[in-house]
Formats: structure tokens, sequence, C-alpha cells
């Protein structure tokens, strides 16, 4: 008998780095999305610290605020991988691929 | 009929073909069943998550994973040529498992997949398969047919170990992603988890159809094989793989919304944060047993994912009381698979009698656990089980309710105690006491 430990510790490993990072990915990814839309001014913070819905003039209509479309396209490209890792583990499903 | 059931044991090794054919037409029947209970005990693996979280309708939920069985099964060519991974001492030098051991195996398994799921606790269906020919292989070939330290490797030990690494797994996750998406200020995004949760669930759902599905097709070509319908090297035939993916889609899709909703809310109140990272952590941990060869099991790994993101999640409960219900139902499942297969197995060497006495007591045990099933009212089955499910398992908008309805009373009941405070203050300042 004996038991398979070093593979058992191998898939402990795996699954820990590749869940954790799939999840790491695409949580960064819904952060930048949320912060792109603080920036965006689809949000408004009042004095006592509570949230509230976006003032009618800001931002003006026209005007891109700064950073906006970099945080979309960061969290775009984290979706992006998160995306691949789910191609990958078809890849890894399907068996004729491999 | 009385020449059949002689005394002479080599009689019934050389059955007539007529009894070949019975046989092998109760094992294939037999078998589909299992496949489909077999779909809708793993129906919540996969989905019970999205469901609870509101991710997917209930009903589009099951119609995805039930698609997703059903392509997995197509997908799935290699079978196994030992149905029991080596937990019976098959092949040269070993006991030849019988299509009546099959039969008798099967029949331990589905009972005890009835079973729990009229309980709704996830069982491993692989492990009741496994039981069930344990058993009748004991009765039918001795106690020397069993390979114990492969029970030990194959079984015992992966059902202690599955749920720990993938709660461990889930926990980390679970914490990454909360931390990650914390915004004190500004509303966070965690509904996107939603969108990530149908992804990571549905490839739960395939790999679960590669899977399980081969299974039976592996258990239908053994037994053509023994009963010599087709050659060893031929491989399993087109109406084998067919019958398989829609026995296993068509369970699927019946939904076995017990368990979904003891996975769902029942451990655990799932929120879609919870749910992405433990769908992700059990996809995750299932891929890397099946790919560097450490088997774990595909309910115990997904049980275990959902215990381990309650964990993850400051504030939430874990029902304890549900989870050791679990965690014994799988230690059960295979003495208890084992012993009705014993006994099946017992009463199938009466010989083709006793086959028929055999399918039918299962047959009517089966149906008796399913209408006992329909005669709980609180507990409704079969087609209104939909609306239950659904409505079991909070929307989206009820739990926002519920929260929102919560923190107004918080906050009522902090005003009140403010302006008690305020009025102690007061009486305090006109008695001379704080100017």
């Amino acid at each position: 008998m004996g038991i398979d430990w070093f593979g058992f510790v191998t898939v402990a490993i795996v699954a820990v780095v590749s869940a954790c990072f799939v999840v790491l990915v695409y949580s960064i990814g819904l952060r930048l999305w949320s912060a792109a839309d603080t920036r965006a001014g689809k949000y408004t913070v009042k004095d006592d610290g509570t949230v509230g819905p976006a003032t009618a003039g800001f931002p003006q209509p026209g005007t891109v605020q700064p950073g906006v479309r970099a945080f979309r396209a960061l969290a775009a490209a984290c979706f992006a991988v998160s995306g691949l890792a789910v191609l990958y583990g078809i890849y890894l499903i399907v068996p004729q691929f491999h | 009929m009385d020449g059949r059931v002689c005394p002479g044991g080599d009689r019934l090794r050389h059955l007539p073909a007529v009894d070949i054919t019975l046989i092998v037409v109760l094992v294939i029947a037999l078998a589909l069943f299992f496949d489909f209970t077999n779909g809708f005990h793993d129906t919540a693996n996969a989905m019970a998550t999205p469901i609870a979280t509101g991710a997917m309708k209930p009903k589009v939920a099951v119609t995805v994973a039930a698609v997703l069985n059903l392509v997995g099964a197509f997908l799935s060519t290699a079978v196994a040529t030992s149905i029991s991974h080596g937990l019976i001492n098959e092949g040269p030098g070993g006991v030849a498992i019988s299509p009546e051991m099959i039969f008798a195996g099967l029949i331990g398994a589905v009972v005890w997949n009835m079973i729990t799921w009229l309980r709704g606790l996830p069982s491993s269906s692989s492990h009741a398969l496994f039981g069930g020919l344990i058993g009748a292989a004991i009765v039918g070939a001795g106690f020397d047919s069993v390979n114990y330290a492969a029970l030990l490797t194959v079984v015992i030990i992966p059902a202690f170990l599955s749920p720990v690494i993938a709660a461990l797994v889930s926990l980390l996750a679970t914490r990454i992603a909360y931390r990650v998406t914390r915004r004190p200020v500004f509303p966070n995004e965690r509904g996107g988890f939603r969108i990530g949760q149908v992804f990571t669930s549905s490839m739960v759902s395939l790999a679960h159809g590669t899977n399980d599905a081969q299974k039976t097709m592996g258990v239908i070509t053994l037994t053509l094989i023994a009963s010599g319908s087709q050659s060893a090297d031929q491989g399993v035939q087109f109406w084998v793989v067919v019958a398989c993916a829609l026995a296993i889609a068509l369970g699927t899709y019946t939904g076995g919304w017990r368990i979904i909703r003891t996975l769902g809310s029942g451990l655990t109140e799932i929120r879609a944060t919870q749910g992405f990272a433990a769908e992700a952590s059990t996809a995750a941990t299932i891929l890397a047993s099946s790919h560097l060869g450490f088997a774990l099991s595909t309910t115990q790994v997904s049980s275990g994912s959902i215990i381990g993101a309650g964990l993850g999640r400051r504030g939430s409960k874990i029902q304890w009381s549900t989870a050791g219900k679990i965690v014994i139902a799988w230690f059960i499942t295979l003495p208890a698979a084992a012993a009705v297969g014993a006994l099946a197995s017992g009463i199938a060497r009466l010989g083709i009698g006793g086959l028929v006495i055999d399918a039918v007591v299962g047959a009517a045990v089966i149906l008796g656990l399913y209408l006992w099933s329909l005669r709980k009212p609180h507990e409704q089955a079969s087609a209104i089980e939909v609306d239950v499910a659904a409505n079991a398992v909070f929307t989206r908008k009820e739990l926002r309710d519920l929260q929102r309805k919560k923190r107004a009373d918080r906050v009522a009941a902090r005003r009140a105690e403010l302006s008690r405070e305020r009025t102690l203050r007061r009486m305090a300042g006109r008695n001379g006491g704080r100017r």
C-alpha cells in the first residue's frame, strides 16, 4: 500500500496556487473596474463619509477623467487572464486536446 | 426453471444464453438508472452555489449542468479497464467479477444513492458503487476478493483529505477575494463575482460529465465483454455512450433539489464572492487531482470548498450539525452500500430466480423511497421541487431586503441608545455634575 504523499502534497500546492491565482486576478479586475467607476464620477462622497449618487454636473459631458481608461483597460486585462485560465481548464478537461 | 437452479455450481457459471441475455439487460438497465441517480446526486456539486447566490436561476443552472454533462460524456472516450479501481482483486490470479456481482453491486449503489438523496446529503456516487461491488464480491467470492490496502488508499484516506484540502484552498481564495475587493468608502463590485461563478460552476459540471458517465460506460462494457456480447478489444460501443450520456444528463436536469438546498443554504449562507471562490477552488482541486494522479472525490471536494468559503467570510456561520451529518454520510456510504450489495448478491446466488427477486425487490425499494419523498409535505419532491428550491434558497432581492431591514433595525437601536445617553448627560448636568 503506502499513500502517495508526494502526489497529495503536489495536488494541494497546485490547487492552492491555481485557485488563488484565478481568484486574485479576477478580484483585482473587479477592484480596478470599481476604481474606474469612481474616477469617472459615478459616485460622490459626502462629508460624513457615506456614498451618494453622482452629482449632476460631474463629470462634464464630453470630458474623460484622467485614468479612467487606463483602469478600465487594466481591469479588462485581468478578466482576459481569468478567461485564459478558464480556457486552460477546458483544455485540461477535454481529453482530445492532449 | 427447475433445471437452472440446480445444485451444481458449474451450471451457474455456464448459464444458458437466455439467462445471460436477461442478466445483461438487467445490468444495463440498472447501470443506466445508476447513471441517472449519479446525475441528480451531483448537480449540487456544481450548481448549488450559483443557485444560492442568484448567479443563475435554478432552471437555467440545471439546464446548463445537464448540457455540459451530456457534452462531457461524449468527450470521455477512455474507459477504465477496471471498474473497481483495484478495490477488488480482479484480473488474472484474482476473482472474475460476474455480471451477477455487478448487478448486486449496482442495487446497493442505487439504493444508497436514493437514501442519501432523500436525506438531502451529498455523498459520493463512486463510493456507493465501490461499496456495492465490494459487498457483492465478499458474498460472491469471499473476503479475500477485496484488496483492503487499496480500500484504505483509494477511499478512506482521500475521504479525510479531500474536504480538508478543498476547505483550505477555498478559505484562502475567499480571504483573498474579500481582501482585494474591500472598499470601505466606495461601493465594491462584488456583484461581478456572479458572472465569474457561471464560468467556474460550468467547469465543475463539465469535469463531472467527463468523469462520471465514463464509470457507467465501463460497467456496461465490462458486462458486455463478460457475457461474450462483444470482444474485449473492441472498446465502448456507440449506443452505450449515447445511453449513458443521456441518462446522466437527464438525471442532472431533474436536479437533486434536496442536495442543492443542503449545499446552497444548509451549510452556510453563501454570497457571490464566496460562491466564486468556492467553485474556483473546487475546479482547481479536481483538475489538479485528476491530472496529477491523486484521486479526490468531487462530492467531498465541493462540500469542503463550501465550508472553507463559509470560514473565509467574517461573520458567516457554519451549521456544523449539517456538516457533521454530511461527514457521517460519507463514512457510512461504503459500508451501507456494501451491506445492500451483499444482501442482493446473496439472493442472486439462488440463480435466475434470485436475480428476478433482486430486480423486483430493488425496484420496489426504489419506488418506495421515491413515493416516500413525495409524501413529506414540507420537503416536496419531483415536479414541484423547482419552485420549492427557488423559494428555499433566498433570491438576491429577498436577501437584500433582509439585510436592509437588519441594518435599519441596528440604526434605530443605536439612535435610541444615543438619545438615552444624551438625556442622562443632560440630567447629570442639571445636578451640577458636569458643566
